[in-house]
Protein backbone atom coordinates (compact mmCIF):
# COMPACT_ATOMS: atom_id res chain seq x y z
CA UNK A 1 0.00 0.00 0.00
CA UNK A 2 2.84 2.45 0.79
CA UNK A 3 4.13 2.34 -2.79
CA UNK A 4 0.81 3.80 -3.85
CA UNK A 5 1.36 6.95 -1.75
CA UNK A 6 3.07 9.20 -4.25
CA UNK A 7 1.10 12.34 -4.93
CA UNK A 8 0.58 15.08 -2.35
CA UNK A 9 -1.51 18.24 -2.17
CA UNK A 10 -2.50 19.74 -5.50
CA UNK A 11 -0.46 17.15 -7.37
CA UNK A 12 -3.55 14.95 -7.20
CA UNK A 13 -5.37 17.21 -9.67
CA UNK A 14 -2.41 17.00 -12.04
CA UNK A 15 -2.50 13.22 -11.66
CA UNK A 16 -6.24 13.21 -12.40
CA UNK A 17 -5.70 15.32 -15.51
CA UNK A 18 -2.89 12.99 -16.59
CA UNK A 19 -5.02 9.89 -16.06
CA UNK A 20 -7.90 11.41 -18.04
CA UNK A 21 -5.51 12.40 -20.85
CA UNK A 22 -4.09 8.87 -21.02
CA UNK A 23 -7.65 7.49 -20.90
CA UNK A 24 -8.69 9.54 -23.92
CA UNK A 25 -5.55 8.52 -25.83
CA UNK A 26 -6.08 4.81 -24.99
CA UNK A 27 -9.77 4.95 -25.88
CA UNK A 28 -8.88 6.80 -29.11
CA UNK A 29 -6.44 4.02 -29.98
CA UNK A 30 -8.99 1.35 -29.06
CA UNK A 31 -11.55 2.86 -31.43
CA UNK A 32 -9.01 2.43 -34.25
CA UNK A 33 -8.23 -1.18 -33.31
CA UNK A 34 -8.92 -3.57 -36.23
CA UNK A 35 -11.79 -5.98 -35.82
CA UNK A 36 -9.46 -9.00 -35.89
CA UNK A 37 -7.47 -7.78 -32.87
CA UNK A 38 -10.42 -7.13 -30.54
CA UNK A 39 -11.01 -10.73 -29.48
CA UNK A 40 -7.29 -11.47 -28.85
CA UNK A 41 -7.05 -8.30 -26.73
CA UNK A 42 -10.04 -9.34 -24.60
CA UNK A 43 -8.63 -12.88 -24.30
CA UNK A 44 -5.26 -11.57 -23.11
CA UNK A 45 -6.90 -9.28 -20.53
CA UNK A 46 -9.10 -12.04 -19.10
CA UNK A 47 -6.14 -14.45 -19.03
CA UNK A 48 -3.85 -12.01 -17.23
CA UNK A 49 -6.45 -11.09 -14.60
CA UNK A 50 -7.25 -14.76 -13.97
CA UNK A 51 -3.55 -15.70 -14.01
CA UNK A 52 -3.01 -13.65 -10.87
CA UNK A 53 -5.13 -16.02 -8.80
CA UNK A 54 -3.60 -19.08 -10.46
CA UNK A 55 -0.07 -17.84 -9.66
CA UNK A 56 -1.10 -16.94 -6.13
CA UNK A 57 -2.33 -20.51 -5.66
CA UNK A 58 0.43 -22.44 -7.42
CA UNK A 59 3.58 -20.47 -6.49
CA UNK A 60 5.52 -21.79 -3.46
CA UNK A 61 4.23 -20.59 -0.11
CA UNK A 62 5.49 -20.24 3.43
CA UNK A 63 3.38 -20.63 6.55
CA UNK A 64 2.35 -17.44 8.38
CA UNK A 65 0.47 -17.06 11.66
CA UNK A 66 -2.80 -15.22 10.92
CA UNK A 67 -5.15 -14.65 13.91
CA UNK A 68 -3.66 -17.70 15.64
CA UNK A 69 -3.98 -19.96 12.58
CA UNK A 70 -1.13 -21.05 10.31
CA UNK A 71 -1.98 -20.16 6.70
CA UNK A 72 0.07 -20.58 3.51
CA UNK A 73 1.17 -17.27 1.95
CA UNK A 74 3.42 -15.97 -0.81
CA UNK A 75 4.28 -12.49 -2.06
CA UNK A 76 1.00 -12.27 -4.02
CA UNK A 77 -1.31 -13.20 -1.14
CA UNK A 78 -1.31 -9.73 0.45
CA UNK A 79 -2.30 -8.12 -2.84
CA UNK A 80 -5.70 -9.86 -2.85
CA UNK A 81 -7.25 -8.01 0.14
CA UNK A 82 -5.26 -4.80 -0.39
CA UNK A 83 -5.41 -4.25 -4.16
CA UNK A 84 -7.42 -6.82 -6.13
CA UNK A 85 -10.55 -7.03 -3.98
CA UNK A 86 -10.93 -3.23 -3.54
CA UNK A 87 -10.22 -2.80 -7.28
CA UNK A 88 -12.96 -5.28 -8.24
CA UNK A 89 -15.39 -3.78 -5.71
CA UNK A 90 -14.68 -0.18 -6.78
CA UNK A 91 -15.06 -1.08 -10.44
CA UNK A 92 -18.32 -2.93 -9.78
CA UNK A 93 -19.63 0.05 -7.76
CA UNK A 94 -18.72 2.43 -10.58
CA UNK A 95 -20.52 0.14 -13.03
CA UNK A 96 -23.65 0.45 -10.87
CA UNK A 97 -24.15 3.79 -12.59
CA UNK A 98 -24.72 1.93 -15.89
CA UNK A 99 -27.86 0.27 -14.56
CA UNK A 100 -29.05 3.44 -12.87
CA UNK A 101 -28.51 5.47 -16.04
CA UNK A 102 -30.50 2.93 -18.13
CA UNK A 103 -33.31 2.87 -15.57
CA UNK A 104 -33.57 6.66 -15.34
CA UNK A 105 -33.31 7.13 -19.11
CA UNK A 106 -36.12 4.63 -19.77
CA UNK A 107 -38.51 6.05 -17.16
CA UNK A 108 -37.64 9.65 -18.01
CA UNK A 109 -38.59 8.95 -21.64
CA UNK A 110 -41.85 7.35 -20.43
CA UNK A 111 -42.73 10.50 -18.50
CA UNK A 112 -41.70 12.97 -21.22
CA UNK A 113 -43.58 11.08 -23.94
CA UNK A 114 -46.50 10.30 -21.60
CA UNK A 115 -46.43 6.60 -22.50
CA UNK A 116 -48.76 4.15 -20.80
CA UNK A 117 -47.85 3.93 -17.08
CA UNK A 118 -45.99 7.27 -17.03
CA UNK A 119 -47.39 8.03 -13.55
CA UNK A 120 -45.61 4.94 -12.24
CA UNK A 121 -42.42 5.99 -14.00
CA UNK A 122 -42.69 9.41 -12.38
CA UNK A 123 -43.14 7.75 -8.96
CA UNK A 124 -40.00 5.70 -9.62
CA UNK A 125 -37.95 8.75 -10.60
CA UNK A 126 -39.14 10.78 -7.60
CA UNK A 127 -38.46 7.93 -5.15
CA UNK A 128 -35.00 7.24 -6.63
CA UNK A 129 -34.07 10.91 -6.45
CA UNK A 130 -35.47 11.38 -2.93
CA UNK A 131 -33.61 8.36 -1.58
CA UNK A 132 -30.36 9.51 -3.20
CA UNK A 133 -30.64 13.14 -2.05
CA UNK A 134 -31.66 12.38 1.54
CA UNK A 135 -29.39 9.34 1.76
CA UNK A 136 -26.29 11.28 0.74
CA UNK A 137 -27.25 14.32 2.75
CA UNK A 138 -27.97 12.31 5.87
CA UNK A 139 -24.86 10.15 5.62
CA UNK A 140 -22.50 13.00 4.73
CA UNK A 141 -20.29 14.20 7.55
CA UNK A 142 -21.30 17.79 6.90
CA UNK A 143 -23.58 19.60 9.32
CA UNK A 144 -27.17 19.06 8.23
CA UNK A 145 -30.60 19.87 9.72
CA UNK A 146 -32.29 17.21 11.83
CA UNK A 147 -35.30 16.96 9.51
CA UNK A 148 -33.02 15.51 6.80
CA UNK A 149 -32.27 12.54 9.05
CA UNK A 150 -35.98 12.20 9.83
CA UNK A 151 -37.01 12.16 6.16
CA UNK A 152 -34.31 9.57 5.38
CA UNK A 153 -35.49 7.54 8.38
CA UNK A 154 -39.10 7.62 7.06
CA UNK A 155 -38.03 6.69 3.54
CA UNK A 156 -35.79 3.83 4.64
CA UNK A 157 -37.39 2.43 7.82
CA UNK A 158 -40.97 3.50 7.16
CA UNK A 159 -41.40 2.76 3.47
CA UNK A 160 -38.49 0.77 2.00
CA UNK A 161 -37.96 -1.81 4.74
CA UNK A 162 -41.67 -2.48 5.18
CA UNK A 163 -42.15 -2.85 1.44
CA UNK A 164 -39.16 -5.18 1.31
CA UNK A 165 -40.62 -7.42 4.02
CA UNK A 166 -44.08 -7.35 2.38
CA UNK A 167 -42.65 -8.24 -1.06
CA UNK A 168 -40.75 -11.23 0.32
CA UNK A 169 -43.68 -12.42 2.42
CA UNK A 170 -45.82 -12.43 -0.75
CA UNK A 171 -43.81 -15.48 -1.81
CA UNK A 172 -45.55 -17.45 0.95
CA UNK A 173 -48.83 -17.18 -1.00
CA UNK A 174 -47.23 -17.98 -4.34
CA UNK A 175 -45.37 -20.97 -2.92
CA UNK A 176 -48.65 -22.35 -1.55
CA UNK A 177 -50.43 -21.94 -4.86
CA UNK A 178 -47.47 -23.51 -6.71
CA UNK A 179 -47.35 -26.45 -4.31
CA UNK A 180 -51.08 -27.07 -4.72
CA UNK A 181 -50.60 -27.33 -8.47
CA UNK A 182 -47.45 -29.45 -8.11
CA UNK A 183 -49.07 -31.95 -5.75
CA UNK A 184 -52.05 -32.48 -8.04
CA UNK A 185 -49.69 -34.54 -10.19
CA UNK A 186 -50.26 -38.00 -8.75
CA UNK A 187 -47.03 -39.93 -9.05
CA UNK A 188 -44.83 -41.89 -6.67
CA UNK A 189 -42.18 -39.16 -6.74
CA UNK A 190 -44.69 -36.35 -6.03
CA UNK A 191 -46.01 -38.40 -3.11
CA UNK A 192 -42.60 -38.87 -1.46
CA UNK A 193 -41.82 -35.21 -2.04
CA UNK A 194 -45.08 -34.18 -0.35
CA UNK A 195 -44.63 -36.61 2.55
CA UNK A 196 -41.12 -35.40 3.21
CA UNK A 197 -42.23 -31.74 2.97
CA UNK A 198 -45.08 -32.42 5.39
CA UNK A 199 -42.80 -34.07 7.96
CA UNK A 200 -40.29 -31.21 7.79
CA UNK A 201 -43.08 -28.63 7.97
CA UNK A 202 -44.55 -30.30 11.04
CA UNK A 203 -41.14 -30.77 12.59
CA UNK A 204 -40.34 -27.08 12.21
CA UNK A 205 -43.74 -25.84 13.38
CA UNK A 206 -46.39 -27.36 15.67
CA UNK A 207 -45.53 -31.02 14.93
CA UNK A 208 -43.87 -31.25 18.30
CA UNK A 209 -47.32 -30.94 19.94
CA UNK A 210 -48.56 -34.11 18.16
CA UNK A 211 -45.80 -36.27 19.58
CA UNK A 212 -45.47 -34.27 22.79
CA UNK A 213 -46.24 -37.29 24.99
CA UNK A 214 -43.47 -39.40 23.47
CA UNK A 215 -40.33 -39.25 25.66
CA UNK A 216 -37.46 -37.24 24.17
CA UNK A 217 -34.77 -39.65 25.42
CA UNK A 218 -33.62 -43.16 24.51
CA UNK A 219 -35.09 -45.11 21.61
CA UNK A 220 -38.50 -43.51 22.14
CA UNK A 221 -37.17 -40.18 20.87
CA UNK A 222 -37.04 -41.73 17.38
CA UNK A 223 -40.84 -41.58 17.31
CA UNK A 224 -40.99 -37.80 17.70
CA UNK A 225 -41.78 -35.75 14.60
CA UNK A 226 -38.97 -33.28 15.15
CA UNK A 227 -36.50 -36.23 15.18
CA UNK A 228 -37.85 -37.41 11.81
CA UNK A 229 -37.67 -33.87 10.47
CA UNK A 230 -34.04 -33.35 11.48
CA UNK A 231 -33.15 -36.89 10.28
CA UNK A 232 -34.54 -36.12 6.82
CA UNK A 233 -32.74 -32.79 6.73
CA UNK A 234 -29.36 -34.16 7.91
CA UNK A 235 -29.21 -37.67 6.48
CA UNK A 236 -31.17 -37.42 3.19
CA UNK A 237 -31.46 -33.76 2.18
CA UNK A 238 -27.92 -32.74 3.08
CA UNK A 239 -26.04 -35.42 1.00
CA UNK A 240 -28.52 -35.04 -1.88
CA UNK A 241 -27.86 -31.32 -2.01
CA UNK A 242 -24.15 -31.91 -1.58
CA UNK A 243 -24.14 -34.20 -4.63
CA UNK A 244 -25.96 -31.54 -6.67
CA UNK A 245 -23.54 -28.94 -5.32
CA UNK A 246 -20.57 -31.03 -6.49
CA UNK A 247 -22.05 -31.01 -9.98
CA UNK A 248 -22.60 -27.25 -9.81
CA UNK A 249 -19.03 -26.77 -8.57
CA UNK A 250 -17.56 -28.85 -11.39
CA UNK A 251 -19.71 -26.96 -13.91
CA UNK A 252 -18.52 -23.66 -12.42
CA UNK A 253 -14.92 -24.82 -12.61
CA UNK A 254 -15.31 -25.80 -16.28
CA UNK A 255 -17.02 -22.47 -17.00
CA UNK A 256 -14.26 -20.57 -15.16
CA UNK A 257 -11.63 -22.40 -17.19
CA UNK A 258 -13.43 -21.62 -20.44
CA UNK A 259 -13.66 -17.92 -19.53
CA UNK A 260 -10.06 -17.76 -18.35
CA UNK A 261 -8.71 -19.35 -21.53
CA UNK A 262 -10.97 -17.20 -23.71
CA UNK A 263 -12.71 -20.25 -25.22
CA UNK A 264 -16.11 -19.06 -24.07
CA UNK A 265 -18.18 -17.22 -26.66
CA UNK A 266 -21.44 -15.44 -25.77
CA UNK A 267 -21.73 -11.81 -24.72
CA UNK A 268 -18.12 -11.28 -23.64
CA UNK A 269 -16.12 -12.75 -26.49
CA UNK A 270 -18.69 -13.02 -29.28
CA UNK A 271 -18.45 -10.75 -32.32
CA UNK B 1 -63.10 -0.72 -16.16
CA UNK B 2 -59.70 0.28 -17.49
CA UNK B 3 -58.26 3.31 -15.72
CA UNK B 4 -56.18 5.81 -17.66
CA UNK B 5 -52.92 7.11 -16.24
CA UNK B 6 -54.42 10.55 -15.76
CA UNK B 7 -57.32 9.07 -13.72
CA UNK B 8 -54.89 7.05 -11.60
CA UNK B 9 -52.86 10.21 -11.00
CA UNK B 10 -55.96 12.14 -9.92
CA UNK B 11 -57.09 9.30 -7.62
CA UNK B 12 -53.57 9.12 -6.13
CA UNK B 13 -53.59 12.88 -5.42
CA UNK B 14 -57.10 12.69 -3.87
CA UNK B 15 -56.02 9.72 -1.72
CA UNK B 16 -53.09 11.79 -0.46
CA UNK B 17 -55.50 13.96 1.58
CA UNK B 18 -56.85 11.23 3.95
CA UNK B 19 -53.41 9.57 3.97
CA UNK B 20 -51.76 12.81 5.08
CA UNK B 21 -54.45 13.29 7.73
CA UNK B 22 -53.92 9.74 9.02
CA UNK B 23 -50.16 10.25 9.03
CA UNK B 24 -50.60 13.48 10.99
CA UNK B 25 -52.78 11.73 13.59
CA UNK B 26 -50.21 8.94 13.98
CA UNK B 27 -47.46 11.54 14.29
CA UNK B 28 -49.38 13.43 17.00
CA UNK B 29 -49.99 10.27 19.00
CA UNK B 30 -46.81 8.25 18.52
CA UNK B 31 -44.20 10.75 17.27
CA UNK B 32 -41.66 10.07 14.51
CA UNK B 33 -41.81 6.31 14.92
CA UNK B 34 -45.61 6.42 14.62
CA UNK B 35 -45.24 8.00 11.20
CA UNK B 36 -42.97 5.14 10.15
CA UNK B 37 -45.53 2.60 11.34
CA UNK B 38 -48.34 4.42 9.52
CA UNK B 39 -46.39 4.51 6.24
CA UNK B 40 -45.28 0.89 6.70
CA UNK B 41 -48.83 -0.36 7.20
CA UNK B 42 -50.05 1.56 4.19
CA UNK B 43 -47.42 0.21 1.81
CA UNK B 44 -47.80 -3.33 3.18
CA UNK B 45 -51.53 -3.29 2.41
CA UNK B 46 -50.81 -1.80 -1.02
CA UNK B 47 -48.36 -4.62 -1.77
CA UNK B 48 -50.84 -7.26 -0.56
CA UNK B 49 -53.51 -5.83 -2.83
CA UNK B 50 -51.93 -7.85 -5.66
CA UNK B 51 -53.20 -11.03 -3.97
CA UNK B 52 -56.68 -10.07 -5.14
CA UNK B 53 -55.45 -9.35 -8.66
CA UNK B 54 -52.94 -7.22 -10.57
CA UNK B 55 -54.02 -3.61 -9.98
CA UNK B 56 -52.81 -0.02 -10.46
CA UNK B 57 -52.15 0.53 -6.73
CA UNK B 58 -49.75 -2.43 -6.62
CA UNK B 59 -47.99 -1.29 -9.80
CA UNK B 60 -47.61 2.19 -8.33
CA UNK B 61 -46.04 1.02 -5.06
CA UNK B 62 -43.94 -1.53 -6.95
CA UNK B 63 -42.36 1.34 -8.88
CA UNK B 64 -41.80 3.30 -5.67
CA UNK B 65 -40.12 0.21 -4.19
CA UNK B 66 -37.83 -0.18 -7.22
CA UNK B 67 -36.97 3.53 -7.14
CA UNK B 68 -36.14 3.46 -3.44
CA UNK B 69 -34.06 0.28 -3.89
CA UNK B 70 -32.11 1.83 -6.80
CA UNK B 71 -31.54 5.06 -4.85
CA UNK B 72 -30.46 3.17 -1.75
CA UNK B 73 -28.12 1.04 -3.90
CA UNK B 74 -26.37 4.19 -5.12
CA UNK B 75 -26.08 5.57 -1.58
CA UNK B 76 -24.58 2.30 -0.34
CA UNK B 77 -22.26 1.94 -3.38
CA UNK B 78 -20.83 5.34 -2.56
CA UNK B 79 -20.78 5.34 1.24
CA UNK B 80 -19.73 1.72 1.83
CA UNK B 81 -17.45 1.11 -1.16
CA UNK B 82 -16.36 4.10 -3.23
CA UNK B 83 -16.02 6.63 -0.44
CA UNK B 84 -13.89 4.39 1.80
CA UNK B 85 -11.98 2.37 -0.81
CA UNK B 86 -11.58 4.83 -3.65
CA UNK B 87 -12.23 8.51 -2.82
CA UNK B 88 -10.53 8.56 0.59
CA UNK B 89 -7.36 6.72 -0.54
CA UNK B 90 -6.99 9.13 -3.47
CA UNK B 91 -7.93 12.48 -1.95
CA UNK B 92 -7.06 11.95 1.71
CA UNK B 93 -4.19 9.47 1.63
CA UNK B 94 -2.79 10.61 -1.73
CA UNK B 95 -2.64 7.12 -3.22
CA UNK B 96 -3.23 8.42 -6.74
CA UNK B 97 -2.70 5.09 -8.46
CA UNK B 98 -6.31 4.26 -7.53
CA UNK B 99 -7.23 6.81 -10.21
CA UNK B 100 -6.50 4.12 -12.80
CA UNK B 101 -9.85 2.53 -12.02
CA UNK B 102 -11.50 5.56 -13.63
CA UNK B 103 -10.43 4.75 -17.24
CA UNK B 104 -11.84 1.23 -16.86
CA UNK B 105 -15.14 2.61 -15.56
CA UNK B 106 -15.29 5.13 -18.42
CA UNK B 107 -14.78 2.28 -20.91
CA UNK B 108 -17.81 0.48 -19.48
CA UNK B 109 -20.03 3.43 -20.39
CA UNK B 110 -19.21 2.88 -24.07
CA UNK B 111 -22.01 0.30 -23.99
CA UNK B 112 -24.29 3.16 -25.05
CA UNK B 113 -22.23 3.77 -28.21
CA UNK B 114 -23.49 1.81 -31.20
CA UNK B 115 -20.14 1.88 -33.00
CA UNK B 116 -17.69 1.27 -30.15
CA UNK B 117 -19.77 -0.73 -27.69
CA UNK B 118 -17.14 -3.51 -27.69
CA UNK B 119 -14.88 -1.26 -25.57
CA UNK B 120 -17.34 -1.71 -22.69
CA UNK B 121 -16.33 -5.39 -22.55
CA UNK B 122 -12.80 -4.52 -21.36
CA UNK B 123 -13.70 -3.85 -17.68
CA UNK B 124 -16.14 -6.76 -17.81
CA UNK B 125 -13.50 -9.25 -19.01
CA UNK B 126 -11.13 -8.05 -16.28
CA UNK B 127 -13.81 -8.66 -13.65
CA UNK B 128 -14.62 -12.02 -15.31
CA UNK B 129 -10.93 -12.96 -15.17
CA UNK B 130 -10.85 -12.23 -11.44
CA UNK B 131 -14.08 -14.21 -10.99
CA UNK B 132 -12.66 -17.16 -12.99
CA UNK B 133 -9.50 -17.05 -10.83
CA UNK B 134 -11.49 -17.08 -7.61
CA UNK B 135 -13.50 -20.08 -8.85
CA UNK B 136 -10.33 -22.25 -8.81
CA UNK B 137 -9.42 -21.19 -5.30
CA UNK B 138 -13.04 -21.39 -4.17
CA UNK B 139 -13.40 -24.91 -5.55
CA UNK B 140 -10.40 -26.13 -3.59
CA UNK B 141 -11.36 -24.41 -0.34
CA UNK B 142 -15.08 -25.20 -0.55
CA UNK B 143 -15.37 -28.67 -2.10
CA UNK B 144 -12.24 -30.52 -0.97
CA UNK B 145 -13.22 -30.41 2.74
CA UNK B 146 -16.75 -31.48 1.76
CA UNK B 147 -15.45 -34.45 -0.23
CA UNK B 148 -13.23 -35.44 2.70
CA UNK B 149 -16.15 -35.08 5.13
CA UNK B 150 -18.40 -37.26 2.93
CA UNK B 151 -16.35 -40.40 3.52
CA UNK B 152 -17.87 -41.31 6.85
CA UNK B 153 -17.03 -44.38 8.86
CA UNK B 154 -19.39 -47.35 8.41
CA UNK B 155 -17.99 -49.47 11.25
CA UNK B 156 -19.61 -48.97 14.66
CA UNK B 157 -17.25 -48.64 17.63
CA UNK B 158 -19.91 -49.39 20.23
CA UNK B 159 -22.51 -52.08 19.66
CA UNK B 160 -25.56 -50.21 20.98
CA UNK B 161 -28.51 -48.97 18.96
CA UNK B 162 -28.13 -45.41 20.16
CA UNK B 163 -25.27 -43.10 21.04
CA UNK B 164 -24.84 -42.78 24.82
CA UNK B 165 -26.18 -39.58 26.44
CA UNK B 166 -24.80 -36.94 26.57
CA UNK B 167 -23.35 -36.66 23.04
CA UNK B 168 -20.26 -38.85 22.73
CA UNK B 169 -16.83 -37.97 21.44
CA UNK B 170 -16.43 -37.77 17.66
CA UNK B 171 -14.77 -41.19 17.30
CA UNK B 172 -17.58 -43.09 19.07
CA UNK B 173 -20.07 -44.49 16.58
CA UNK B 174 -23.15 -46.53 17.47
CA UNK B 175 -24.95 -48.99 15.17
CA UNK B 176 -27.63 -46.42 14.32
CA UNK B 177 -24.91 -43.85 13.61
CA UNK B 178 -23.24 -46.31 11.21
CA UNK B 179 -26.58 -46.97 9.47
CA UNK B 180 -27.13 -43.22 9.13
CA UNK B 181 -23.65 -42.85 7.65
CA UNK B 182 -24.42 -45.64 5.17
CA UNK B 183 -27.67 -43.92 4.13
CA UNK B 184 -25.74 -40.65 3.79
CA UNK B 185 -23.20 -42.32 1.48
CA UNK B 186 -25.89 -44.13 -0.55
CA UNK B 187 -27.78 -40.85 -1.04
CA UNK B 188 -24.64 -38.99 -2.07
CA UNK B 189 -23.37 -41.61 -4.51
CA UNK B 190 -26.79 -42.47 -5.99
CA UNK B 191 -27.59 -38.79 -6.66
CA UNK B 192 -24.13 -38.38 -8.20
CA UNK B 193 -24.83 -41.47 -10.35
CA UNK B 194 -28.15 -39.97 -11.46
CA UNK B 195 -26.36 -36.83 -12.66
CA UNK B 196 -23.44 -38.70 -14.23
CA UNK B 197 -23.95 -38.28 -17.96
CA UNK B 198 -20.43 -39.12 -19.18
CA UNK B 199 -21.58 -42.63 -20.07
CA UNK B 200 -24.95 -44.12 -20.84
CA UNK B 201 -26.78 -45.82 -17.95
CA UNK B 202 -26.92 -49.17 -19.74
CA UNK B 203 -26.83 -51.82 -17.05
CA UNK B 204 -29.85 -52.54 -14.91
CA UNK B 205 -27.84 -52.03 -11.70
CA UNK B 206 -26.75 -48.51 -12.61
CA UNK B 207 -30.20 -47.58 -13.87
CA UNK B 208 -31.72 -48.87 -10.63
CA UNK B 209 -29.14 -47.08 -8.47
CA UNK B 210 -29.77 -43.82 -10.37
CA UNK B 211 -33.51 -44.33 -9.82
CA UNK B 212 -32.91 -44.69 -6.07
CA UNK B 213 -30.92 -41.46 -6.29
CA UNK B 214 -33.90 -39.78 -7.95
CA UNK B 215 -36.25 -40.91 -5.16
CA UNK B 216 -33.85 -39.82 -2.43
CA UNK B 217 -33.46 -36.49 -4.19
CA UNK B 218 -37.23 -36.07 -4.12
CA UNK B 219 -37.18 -36.57 -0.33
CA UNK B 220 -34.42 -33.95 -0.16
CA UNK B 221 -36.38 -31.53 -2.34
CA UNK B 222 -39.44 -32.07 -0.17
CA UNK B 223 -37.39 -31.20 2.90
CA UNK B 224 -36.06 -28.04 1.26
CA UNK B 225 -39.56 -27.17 0.16
CA UNK B 226 -40.88 -27.62 3.69
CA UNK B 227 -38.19 -25.44 5.25
CA UNK B 228 -38.64 -22.78 2.54
CA UNK B 229 -42.37 -22.63 3.28
CA UNK B 230 -41.58 -22.19 6.96
CA UNK B 231 -39.12 -19.34 6.23
CA UNK B 232 -41.63 -17.52 4.04
CA UNK B 233 -44.40 -18.02 6.55
CA UNK B 234 -42.19 -16.58 9.27
CA UNK B 235 -41.99 -13.42 7.13
CA UNK B 236 -45.76 -13.47 6.64
CA UNK B 237 -46.39 -13.87 10.36
CA UNK B 238 -44.06 -10.92 10.99
CA UNK B 239 -46.08 -8.79 8.54
CA UNK B 240 -49.38 -9.88 10.07
CA UNK B 241 -48.04 -8.99 13.53
CA UNK B 242 -47.00 -5.60 12.19
CA UNK B 243 -50.39 -4.90 10.61
CA UNK B 244 -52.59 -6.21 13.42
CA UNK B 245 -50.59 -5.27 16.51
CA UNK B 246 -48.34 -2.35 15.60
CA UNK B 247 -50.45 -0.65 12.94
CA UNK B 248 -54.02 -1.38 14.00
CA UNK B 249 -53.27 -1.80 17.74
CA UNK B 250 -55.57 -4.83 17.98
CA UNK B 251 -53.60 -6.48 20.75
CA UNK B 252 -50.71 -6.11 23.15
CA UNK B 253 -47.24 -6.23 21.64
CA UNK B 254 -45.13 -9.27 22.53
CA UNK B 255 -42.04 -8.02 24.34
Amino acid sequence: MHNWEIAQGNTIWLALAGVLLVTFIVIGLLTKLPLTLRRPLLSVLVFVSGLFYALEYFLPTHMVLDHGVLVPENFLTDLIPNIINPLAQDLSALLFGLGLFSLIRMHFNNVVRQRSGWVNSLALLVSTLSMMVFGFWSRANLHHPQWVDQVYHHLFDGVYQNMDAAMFSLIAFFILSASYRAFRIRSFEASILMTSALIVLLGLSFGGLITDKVPDYGLWSNFRIETWSSWILNIISSPGLRAIDFGVGLGGLAMGLRIWLGIEKGALFGD
Amino acid sequence: MKLTDRTIGIIAVICLIPISFGAYLYYLRFGQNGLNIFLGGLVTLAVYSTLYRENPIYRFVEHIYLGLAAGYGVVIAWSEVLSTQWYDPIFKQHQWLWLWILPLAIMAYFVFSKKHSWISRIPLVILSGFAAGTIFQGFVSQYFPQIQDSFKSLRPTIYTLQNPDPSPAAHILSISGAINNAIFLITLTSVLTYFFFSFEHKTKAIRGYAQVGRWLMMIGFGAIFGSTIMTRFALLVDRMYFILIEWMHLGHPII
